[in-house]
């Protein structure tokens, strides 16, 4: 059985999907409606397994309600690029940025931040987590960065950094 | 103010928190999924008899701490109305899509029960169209999607085992009784109880109802 603590890891996992409280709270009930049965006794494996039917079932439900989506989750973006995965630890941001940034941000890049931020996984690990090569994430990141950074050149405020050395 | 973006980002998370009432209710449906044992003699027993020590425990810690809010004020029925009525309007992807109660019954087989056709609906010409699993008051539970074929309107069936000690006394078919009938959200929503099942359907206030009125 999960307890408070995992749950709620969970529903900030979710929240990095959905960006709404509301919603991030139905897709973990969903999954734990789904998945009770077969997740695994231990918390530490139940949570990626949890993790891993609350992503399916987001991106299931992303598809549906989106006809034209915008965004892609396939893994498309695996051209080899030369990118050192620690650019995203020098970066420093304004204290009012991060609502505006999180909120213009693709949900896959919101999870990828979460894992990074919070669970303090490696590029690999994250890779491993979300079952994708981790060029997929490196090319992410690079893309995270440009973003962010374009952020804040549009409103030419706040923040600096640079690759790590 | 600047800051690292890693610190910024995990502030921006652990602000997002689960509420009282909905980690209740998150481990609630759990408490209620752990399978039940079967085996006579299970060793397992002197650990479920702590658990429901510890389980009666945690209750009454909670009761004092907390004492009961506005949900409990409500009566059940209401409030299985309400969790229907919220789910049906969201009309969450199916899981399965099957036109059949066979093929329901094939695919949901993590339930502690098996998903029945009602006597009352048998006369209504409704269309099935699938169903995905979900709960009511945290006891899992099956939520079939019909569509009714004169107006093309989708409307929601829930089963689940009829658990009277925490849905209480409800109407049950085979006793004669009908329905009770609670109108939510703008949705009217009818509970019974037949072969041993909760069911629980969604209809729109205002049109010809899909269970004619006796």
């Amino acid at each position: 059985m999960l307890d408070q603590s995992a749950l709620q890891r969970l529903f900030r996992y979710g929240f990095s999907l959905t960006h709404d409280e509301d919603t991030a709270y139905d897709l973990l009930q969903d999954a734990l409606e789904t998945s009770l049965r077969k997740a695994p006794d231990n918390a530490e494996a139940a949570i990626p397994y949890v993790q891993s039917i609350m992503r399916n079932r987001f991106i299931d439900q992303y598809r549906r309600d989106h006809r034209h989506p915008t965004v892609s989750f396939e893994d498309n973006d695996n051209q080899p690029v030369n990118i050192d995965p620690r650019v995203l630890e020098d970066t420093v941001i304004a204290e009012h940025e991060v609502e505006a940034i999180m909120s213009l941000l693709e949900p896959l890049e919101r999870e990828l931040l979460f894992f990074w931020a919070v669970e303090g996984y490696t590029a690999q690990e994250i890779a491993r987590h979300t079952n994708c090569p981790r060029g997929t994430i490196l090319s992410r990141i690079h893309r995270l960065r440009q973003k962010i950074l374009r952020h804040h050149e549009s409103t030419d405020d706040g923040m600096k950094g640079g690759t790590a050395a | 103010m600047n800051r690292p973006l890693k610190q910024a980002i995990r502030d921006h998370f652990e602000q997002r928190v689960l509420l009282k009432d909905r980690l209740e209710r998150l481990e609630s449906l759990q408490t209620i999924n752990t399978p039940r044992p079967t085996g006579r003699h299970s060793i397992a027993r002197p650990l479920i008899a702590g658990s429901v020590a510890a389980a009666i425990a945690a209750f009454l810690v909670i009761t004092l701490l907390f004492p009961p809010g506005s949900m409990d004020s409500i009566p059940m029925t209401e409030r299985i109305a309400l969790e229907v009525a919220r789910n049906h309007i969201k009309l969450k992807p199916l899981d399965v899509e099957t036109d059949s109660m066979d093929g329901i019954r094939h695919y949901f087989t993590d339930l502690e029960f098996v998903p029945a056709e009602s006597s009352l609906l048998a006369s209504a010409d409704l269309e099935l169209v699938g169903g995905r699993y979900c709960s009511i008051q945290s006891v899992p539970a099956a939520q079939l999607r019909i569509k009714v074929p004169y107006s093309n309107r989708l409307q929601t069936l829930y089963q689940t085992e009829y658990r009277k000690d925490i849905f209480g006394p409800l109407p049950v078919m085979e006793n004669g009784h009908a329905p009770v009938t609670v109108n939510v959200k703008g949705i009217t929503v009818r509970i019974w109880v037949e072969k041993g099942l909760l069911f629980a359907l969604t209809d729109e206030v205002g049109l010809e109802p899909i269970i004619p009125p006796e």
